[in-house]
């Protein structure tokens, strides 16, 4: 699971070579912006308004692509940690995928993995926040982590890019009466989905009560690159996906900037509600497969919401049964190659 | 109105590859009336009446010259692509199976007209997700100040969708239905005698309007034609498969062509497995269509003519695709068995 929840990339470029082997043409050509790294833990609730709404929480990779290979990704992702059709069934999550593109309601409740952040009160919300900045800080500074990188002990040459950050796209984005108390840098090293990607954080403080660590992670090329070409404007790209699958102007303290040669997402560090983890995903399997149909089903909804949809949902229809076999010939050739490829570098 | 068969001039068309006019399609009373029609036609007239077409997933307005229902108008909608409409009904002309399609031409929408599409739409409880989709990009559209649509006439004939034909849930045919098997090669040859009933059609008077086999599957088939022709992908997701009558006789009618789109590869694949069995004549208007597409010449006349806007060439490797898939046909099957 780990390995594949960071083979966005590796997943675009094997499907450019091999998709059309094992899909009809038809399946490939309804386009649009897709996640393009869909997994499990990809996705969060977010408040817009007084609604909180599960969308996925990171554009690294969205930008355009066929929409049946953002699925098929997907299912890829699931399929790594469940071989067996019997724990997370192909048909299902096609036919959850048809559901939300079809504009059908979800019914089947919210599942148990991400129950905690969907219920969340904002008030309480609040106040994790704050505890977490609390937990995370100490007289105006970013206490020492493991991770993170404390602005003096950053290199010159990194203190210049933060510099540069804090001139070129902070500034302009810095919340009113908020002081920037300190930097950071943070980096999961080679874990994780961001594939070591550098993320800036800021420490900002208006009083003891608003307080706020916003990060800034670079965006580069997105995965979906390596299928095919990209719109010209990356800034332009992200904005959209961003505008496609939140469907909203974005909430306070999260903003896209970007000059002629770098880009950042910026988003407030909020606690995290949504704990996975491959074991729990391996000791609960009902409740992964849940929350597997309910992302299948979110990816149809934004999907959904994009040009020649209902042509697309009625193509899915027409060929529901061959498209469930085909799936899931290409997701096992997949997999097969990529545990190879995994036992080769292991060696 | 008077219904379309009875209005059929002689259909005796001239279809000579060197002086190919929009004359020379096939041509109804219906045709020649509803063309003075579209020429005078003006939503903002004081005796045309608008209100809001609030059935299936698009969008559109129905129209009524005083108390007389005229016709439908829809914008671009998700399953509508006016284009699509309009060439269905003028290439259902040159194909020669003018009694299958309806009187479609493009119409723009403008002025008050346009306004009171705007509050019609603004004032709809809307829940189908297509219905709010096609909406919310109508009302995008109408900011522009016009919106260029396609305008349907309304038919005399009664007509009401053929139950069973469709497979609604996998949006294919249902191949066990008897007009399915006629129209593939290695099913049963349909009758010129025996004469069948298409379920879901039946007159005023309760009676059951019933036609040979032989001509139902034709009918059908040629629909089949033109919606590879077309690009049509939505014939089977519900309600898209129609019929009536003429008298005591039953007909298939190709009313809602518009889920197709005239630019893009089509669903030749789809409808391959579907349609083995054709109606010869209908082939031989494909093979003469190529022909013309073909001649520099011609072609442009030819694209006037089927009020074409997108690139003929879409149209033309759809041809292309159907007369190979005869020809593959026939070797594998014999003329016999591929041609009604």
């Amino acid at each position: 699971m780990m390995a594949l929840r960071s083979n966005a990339p590796h997943f675009w470029t094997w499907a450019a070579d091999n998709a059309q082997k094992y899909l009809p043409s038809e399946a490939l050509e309804f386009s649009g912006l897709v996640v393009g790294d869909a997994h499990h833990e990809n996705f969060a609730h977010y408040f817009f308004g007084s609604n909180r709404v599960y969308v996925p929480n990171d554009f690294d990779d969205a930008g355009v692509a066929p929409f049946f290979l953002d699925l098929l990704k997907f299912v890829g992702v699931s399929h790594s940690v469940f071989r067996d059709e019997k724990k997370i069934s192909t048909e299902l999550m096609i036919r959850s995928y048809i559901s939300g593109l079809t504009g059908k309601r979800w019914g089947a409740g919210v599942p148990e993995f991400i129950a905690e952040d969907a219920g969340v009160s904002r008030a309480k919300l609040d106040q994790l926040y704050l505890e977490k900045i609390k937990k995370k800080t100490k007289a105006g500074n970013f206490l020492p982590d493991e991770n993170l990188t404390l602005w003096e002990n950053i290199s010159k040459a990194d203190q210049k890019t933060f510099s540069h950050l804090d001139q070129k796209f902070f500034a302009d984005l810095l919340p009113k009466d908020y002081v920037i108390r300190h930097r950071a840098m943070f980096s999961k090293g080679d874990r994780g989905g961001s594939r070591g990607m550098v993320r800036y954080l800021y420490y900002l403080k208006k009083s003891d009560t608003e307080k706020e660590i916003l990060e800034f992670k670079e965006l580069g090329s997105p995965a979906v690159a390596n299928y095919n070409k990209q719109p010209e404007h990356r800034f332009e790209l992200a904005k959209d996906a961003v505008k496609t699958f939140w469907r909203s102007s974005l909430p306070n303290m999260f903003n896209i900037t970007a000059d002629a040669t770098q880009m950042f997402w910026m988003r407030p560090k909020l606690p995290n509600f949504i704990k996975l983890s491959h074991s729990d995903f391996k000791r609960n399997p009902h409740h992964f497969a849940d929350l597997t149909y309910f992302i299948a089903f979110k990816l149809g909804v934004w999907h959904g919401s994009q040009l020649r949809s209902q042509r697309y949902a009625n193509y899915l229809e027409s060929n529901f049964e061959a498209s469930i076999l085909k799936s899931t010939d290409l997701i096992n050739h997949y997999l097969n190659e990529t545990r190879v490829l995994q036992k080769d570098q292991n060696k | 109105m008077k219904h379309l068969s009875c209005l059929l001039i002689a259909t005796t068309m001239s279809f000579s590859a060197h002086a190919l006019s929009p004359d020379e399609l096939q041509t109804t009373d219906t045709d020649v009336e509803f063309a003075d029609l579209v020429k005078r036609l003006d939503f903002n007239d004081a005796d045309i009446r608008l209100k809001y077409k609030d059935s299936g997933t698009s969008v559109g307005m129905k129209v009524k010259r005083g108390d007389e229902k005229i016709g439908k108008w829809a914008p671009s909608n998700s399953a509508t692509d006016p284009e699509a409409q309009v060439v269905a009904y003028t290439l259902g002309r040159f194909l020669g199976m003018r009694d299958l399609v309806v009187p479609s031409a493009y119409y723009v929408v403008q002025g008050p007209a346009l306004a009171t599409f705007v509050q019609l739409m603004n004032s709809a409880r809307e829940r189908n997700k297509w219905r709010i989709r096609n909406r919310g990009d109508n009302l995008e559209r109408a900011k522009k100040g016009q919106i260029l649509g396609v305008f349907m006439l309304e038919l005399d004939i009664e007509k009401a969708e053929v139950k069973g034909l469709a497979n609604d849930r996998g949006n294919t045919i249902n191949r066990n239905h008897p007009i399915a098997r006629f129209i593939r090669a290695d099913g049963p040859v349909p009758s010129s005698s025996s004469r069948m009933k298409l379920d879901g059609i039946k007159a005023e008077d309760g009676s059951i309007p019933t036609e040979t086999e032989l001509e139902l599957a034709r009918q059908f088939s040629d629909i089949m034609v033109l919606d590879i022709l077309t690009g049509e992908w939505d014939r089977f997701s519900g309600g898209n498969v129609e019929g009536g009558h003429v008298g005591d006789r039953a007909v298939f009618i190709s009313r809602d062509n518009g889920g197709a789109s005239m630019a893009d590869a089509g669903n030749f694949n789809k409808y391959s497995s579907i349609v083995t069995r054709f109606n010869r004549f209908t082939i031989e208007r494909v093979q003469e269509l190529v022909q013309l597409l073909n001649d520099p010449n011609e072609k442009p006349q030819l694209v006037a003519a089927l009020q074409l806007k997108s690139d003929p060439k879409f149209l033309l490797a759809r041809c292309n695709q159907v007369l190979a898939h005869v020809k593959a046909l026939v070797t594998k099957y014999g003329e016999n068995a591929v041609y009604f």
